[in-house]
């Protein structure tokens, strides 16, 4: 009876120190990239964000769009990341913008937003918080996005 | 009416597609703008030669500044860890640092073609006084005049060589004056615009430096029966004096006006340097020896200014020893006369300013020399007569006076 009694003081304190763990949270935090980075892609497709801390290999979202890894196809990535803390990938070439959550080691996909059939020619993009503004400087298309796909389109011309 | 409708109508649309525009641009790219501009600028500002483009380019960087201030916190994040302001401030910065630069040497250019105005005054004095001692020496050369005659061409000769020495002392002052006086880092800028043909060559400083050596080579070669160790003692200063100046200005001078030939200039101005002193030294050691020989003056051999300076100390304290060492004789006073005459006459009044510009005596040796003769001059005097007959009236007088007591 008295080991029972302790043993139950001991489950609780450790459930109850475990439940303030998990739940201690800080909100309100901006993850938002203010300007894009256009990356580079190595032979390997390996890209590399020094200012930003993000490392990735580009081939697996090149074959997303074109069914092809056996080389790199793209000379620029470009990258941004809103205040929610997802990233914007796409390339020149992609029809597609690919929100990306950060995972352990990993970036998962949370969106794949279709822009374009044709693809995009020179796709730039724009932090406006609380959305992310993707323009293809060559068509001047202007696509208002958030991590749920294309908030609105703005102009076509 | 209608034309103002018009024109609103116009301006809206400007600023309608203006907007667009800007809506339409990338923030990288205005990110990647605004560096391509800044880096450009910079080049500019670097590169610029005259104090106006510079307050062109400062123009331009505040067209820079309101051109991106819209963009001003945008550009604060991209360009961390420098900044929008940090960016147009290191412009402005740079832009003063070479205006600085520029005005500096925009002051020495125009004092460079001052000097290049004096050098080619400098050029044709030289040439009539080089021409007219030329002139007497050959006719000295030539003469067969009556002694009387050619005892006047000498010193006419003379004259002429002192008057042109003179003016080199003159000249190599100025040059001296206006080379050191340029600003460190400017010569290379000079270098560039005025050493590949701004100057005449003829009126080139080297060629004048050169052309000074070369004729003072040539003077002393020719000119041994017709100088005196007052003119060798000139020449000796004045090639001191060259050999000074261009210790301190001769690389100035080289890398502005030597052109591609630097090192050929350099190498030819020191060897006539080092041709002239070692001349002029022997020259004037030499005549400065058979000089106080002719004046019965045995100092020992000396052929530099310590060896000079050691004769004459030992010469004036063995003399001055000696003259102790005789109360009565006056055997050294004449030694002391003939000395101290030389002494007044020639180092302290004649050669002073040659010997002291020469460094062949310093002032403090002079000083020294001159307090020792004085030692020498009362100890060499002799007894004076009439003293002594007193002194032996004198004593004829206390001995006649003691024989008087004794006797009384």
């Amino acid at each position: 009876m008295k080991y029972s009694n302790f043993s139950l003081f001991v489950f609780a304190a450790v459930f109850m120190f475990t439940s303030a763990c998990k739940t201690f949270e800080v909100k309100n935090v901006n993850y938002a990239q203010q300007v894009e980075s256009v990356l580079e892609p190595t032979q390997n497709g390996q890209v590399d964000d020094s200012r930003y801390g993000i490392s990735f290999n580009i081939l697996p979202f090149q074959y997303q769009e074109m069914q092809d890894s056996s080389s790199v196809l793209v000379n620029e990535v470009r990258l941004i990341r809103n205040q929610s803390g997802y990233y914007f990938i796409t390339a020149n070439g992609f029809n597609n913008v690919y929100v990306m959550e950060p995972i352990d080691s990993g970036l998962k996909l949370k969106e794949k937003i279709t822009i374009s059939e044709s693809g995009l020619i020179k796709p730039a993009f724009n932090l406006r918080s609380p959305y992310v503004q993707l323009i293809d400087t060559e068509t001047s298309e202007i696509y208002i996005l958030n991590e749920k796909g294309i908030k609105k389109e703005e102009d076509k011309s | 009416m209608k034309n103002s409708f018009k024109i609103l109508s116009i301006t809206f649309l400007v600023l309608f597609c203006s907007t667009l525009v800007t809506a339409q641009q990338s923030d990288y790219k205005i990110k990647q703008d605004f560096e391509k501009n800044h880096s450009e600028l910079l080049t500019s500002i670097e590169m610029a030669q005259k104090v106006a483009e510079i307050d062109n380019l400062i123009i331009e960087v505040e067209n820079l500044k309101s051109e991106y201030a819209d963009h001003e916190k945008m550009l604060n994040y991209a360009l961390y860890p420098e900044s929008f302001d940090s960016k147009i401030a290191s412009l402005k910065s740079e832009a003063r640092s070479a205006e600085h630069k520029l005005l500096i040497i925009e002051n020495q250019a125009e004092r460079l073609n001052m000097l290049t105005d004096e050098v080619t005054r400098f050029k044709s004095e030289l040439s009539n006084l080089s021409g007219k001692s030329d002139s007497l020496r050959k006719q000295i050369a030539a003469s067969e005049e009556s002694e009387r005659k050619l005892s006047n061409l000498v010193a006419s000769y003379r004259k002429s060589v002192e008057e042109r020495d003179e003016f080199i002392f003159g000249m190599v002052d100025s040059l001296f004056v206006t080379y050191n006086q340029l600003a460190p880092g400017t010569i290379e800028e000079l270098a560039k615009t005025d050493g590949s043909g701004t100057i005449k060559s003829g009126d080139n400083p080297l060629v004048i430096v050169n052309s000074i050596l070369a004729e003072n080579i040539e003077t002393l070669k020719a000119s041994s029966e017709a100088f005196t160790t007052e003119d060798y003692l000139r020449i000796y200063a004045l090639q001191n004096k060259v050999n000074e100046v261009w210790d301190n200005i001769g690389d100035n001078l080289i890398e502005i006006y030597g052109g591609n030939d630097k090192t050929r200039w350099k190498k030819r101005i020191e060897t006539d340097l080092k041709d002239w002193k070692s001349s002029a030294s022997l020259s004037m050691w030499n005549s400065l020896d058979n000089y106080l020989e002719v004046k019965s003056v045995e100092l020992g051999a000396f052929d530099n200014n310590s060896s000079f300076f050691s004769a004459l100390d030992n010469f004036v304290s063995n003399a001055t020893e000696k003259s102790e060492g005789e109360i009565i004789s006056n055997s050294t006073y004449e030694d002391f006369k003939t000395f101290s005459e030389f002494w007044s006459t020639k180092v302290m009044d004649e050669w002073n300013n040659y010997l002291v510009e020469a460094d062949v005596l310093t002032t403090s040796q002079i000083a020294t020399i001159d307090s020792k003769i004085e030692n020498w001059g009362d100890s060499s005097e002799p007894f004076p007569t009439s003293l002594l007959i007193i002194f032996g009236v004198a004593l004829l007088a206390i001995i006649g006076l003691i024989i008087a007591l004794v006797i009384k």
